[in-house]
């Protein structure tokens, strides 16, 4: 058995920390990791699966798979990790917001999020749980059906040569890439971490850059803004995550990022 | 009336402030702006307009005949600002010099050729006339390169002189002496020993300072550019110029004093690199006929330039940690 464990195996967050873990993890998928045998000898268990449901309506206890998985990996005697996300603080915290801020959910999905947080911390013992709360991750995203900021890009640039945004491109979240997220998630497992810790880079980036570096990478392709709305702004304070595994994300991998990603597309 | 305004090279420094310029001088014209988004381009140099519906960025090569026709035949003005601008580069690597500003702008001329383009400003450099140690080069004077870019822009120049004679385009040329303005890339002397300064790190010129040059500001030079759209004489170079000529040591005392440091602490020497010219100058009686005036000196402006990039040091802060950009790696 390996000593981790990373359900919802197809995701794309699973899909990056399985690459970054090797042989020392396996991937399963939701359905396979709420049999009673699947999780027993395993240290860890990181829950990458993504209840489409949590996106526009507040699920139930019954309906929380997070909650249900950490119960077994509890059983099981192994450590959980939740993969939580930035949208569990509060609009006015967005802007460097730290672990200890307010959790109350600023949408449906980060409501659901905070919820699953508070359920899971009265069945995992403290010292067995991890909380990531994950900034903006962008990767390999040319992914039919996947509906995030890059898959989009990506998904308008192939289709027409052209990337529209309906918010200014001046809007700057933090943004990190997949290689740096799935490092993340395992230097902290392999420093024992456990409690809530924020997964980001800390420097917040224009999400104007991001569609220029890809289009710089493509080669060619139009930009335009069709409603320049500001909204969403964050970032995340990452004192806590440098300090438990040393890592700091440097801005300009996410440029790279999405040069190469844009030069894969225009490879086909 | 002009409709459709197509500018390459548009979210560069010079590029950005002609923009600006366009926008507001013609509001009911699109601005298409080319760039390749290379390190010198930022969308943040555009941010005042490009969330503008008249506005489109267009990033691509000018290189790609494909790519700059489809935007070229929209077109009744095509302002050609788009090139490999730093002297420096080009003594390292010479060829994407020749591409962009030769090949490159051979691509424009064809696709406007083609598209029976009504207007084509290119901007070229008064870099093209060689060094001039006395008095100052009019429009008639020799084209004498003396370095990898400044030839690149003459080979820009020849073909433009082919594209006269036999087609009989609509072009005007410019050339101009050294612009500043805020958003410049800190590759340049004001950007970079203001940032320098900003961080208290030490001025580094190369030999003895006294090498001249001519400042002229980014806004002057676009306000010429709309008098020679408007007013420019087909086939004719114009030389756009500044009465502000200033040595190293004295734009490095200049940027000092804004920070109230004294150079004797803050400027060392190093051994100059093999071709540095020591002077550029430029007769601008051609342009001053049509009515363009300098409206701007570097004197009076160099305070809020000075500011801009101290408010801004931390869109530059990659470059700051970057030992080639400070001098300690080749």
């Amino acid at each position: 058995m390996p000593e981790v464990l990373v359900v919802g195996e197809s995701g794309f967050l699973s899909q990056a920390m399985l690459k970054a873990w090797g042989s020392r993890a396996q991937g399963l998928s939701w359905r396979e990791a709420l049999h009673p045998s699947q999780l027993a000898g395993a240290q860890w268990v990181l829950n990458g699966a993504l209840d489409p449901r949590q996106m526009s309506e507040l699920l139930s206890p019954e309906e929380d798979f997070d909650l249900q998985l950490a119960q077994k990996a509890v059983e099981a005697g192994a450590h959980y990790v939740m993969l939580s996300t930035r949208k569990v603080y509060d609009r006015a915290a967005q802007w460097g917001a730290r672990e200890d801020d307010l959790a109350v959910g600023q949408d449906v999905y980060g409501q659901n999020k905070a919820q699953t947080e508070a359920r899971i911390r009265e069945v995992v013992p403290e010292d067995r749980l991890l909380i990531a709360r994950v900034a903006n991750v962008v990767g390999p995203e040319r992914v039919p059906g996947r509906r995030s900021f890059m898959a989009m890009m990506l998904g308008s640039l192939a289709d027409r040569g052209e990337i529209s945004f309906n918010m200014s491109p001046f809007v700057r979240r933090d943004f990190i890439t997949d290689r740096f997220f799935a490092d993340s998630m395992k230097g902290l497992v392999e420093s024992g971490a456990s409690g809530l810790v924020n997964v980001g880079s800390g420097q917040p980036l224009m999400t104007g850059e991001l569609a220029m570096a890809l289009l710089e990478g493509f080669g060619q392709g139009s930009f335009r803004v069709t409603d320049p709305r500001v909204f969403d702004e964050f970032w995340l304070d990452v004192s806590r995550l440098k300090s438990w595994t040393g890592l700091e994300a440097d801005p300009e991998s996410v440029r790279e990022l999405c040069r190469e990603e844009g030069r894969k597309l225009a490879s086909g | 009336m002009v409709k459709h305004i197509v500018l390459t090279g548009g979210a560069g420094f010079i590029g950005s402030h002609v923009a600006e310029h366009f926008f507001h001088a013609y509001p009911q014209a699109q601005l298409t702006i080319i760039d390749k988004m290379t390190y010198a381009a930022d969308i943040d140099n555009l941010r005042s307009i490009i969330q503008d519906p008249r506005v489109r960025l267009a990033v691509g090569d000018i290189c790609d005949y494909a790519f700059v026709s489809r935007y070229i035949a929209e077109a009744d003005l095509v302002i050609h600002a788009a090139a490999e601008s730093h002297v420096d580069n080009s003594f390292g690597n010479s060829l994407p010099f020749t591409m962009t500003n030769v090949y490159g702008t051979h691509v424009i001329l064809e696709a406007c050729r083609l598209h029976k383009t009504p207007r084509i400003i290119h901007v070229s450099t008064d870099e093209v006339y060689g060094e001039v140690l006395e008095g100052a080069n009019d429009e008639s004077a020799p084209m004498n390169p003396t370095n990898p870019y400044s030839a690149s822009k003459a080979g820009a120049e020849m073909i433009l002189r082919g594209f006269l004679n036999c087609y009989r385009m609509p072009i005007v040329i410019v050339r101009a002496n050294n612009i500043f303005g805020i958003r410049q890339f800190p590759e340049k002397i004001i950007p970079k020993f203001s940032l320098l300064l900003h961080k208290g790190m030490k001025l580094t010129i190369h030999g003895d300072g006294s090498n001249r040059r001519h400042f002229l500001a980014a806004q002057d030079f676009a306000e010429a550019l709309q008098l020679l759209v408007e007013k420019g004489v087909i086939g004719e170079a114009y030389n756009i110029g500044s009465e502000d000529e200033f040595t190293n040591n004295e734009v490095a005392a200049m940027l000092c004093a804004q920070f109230g440091y004294d150079p004797k602490d803050w400027v060392t020497y190093v051994e100059d690199r093999p071709f540095n010219d020591r002077r550029y100058a430029l007769h601008f009686e051609k342009i001053k006929a049509l009515g363009w005036r300098q409206n701007r000196s570097i004197t009076n402006m160099i305070s809020d330039v000075v500011q801009w990039y101290r408010d801004h040091a931390d869109r530059y802060e990659y470059y700051l940690r970057s030992p080639e950009f400070l001098g300690l790696k080749k």
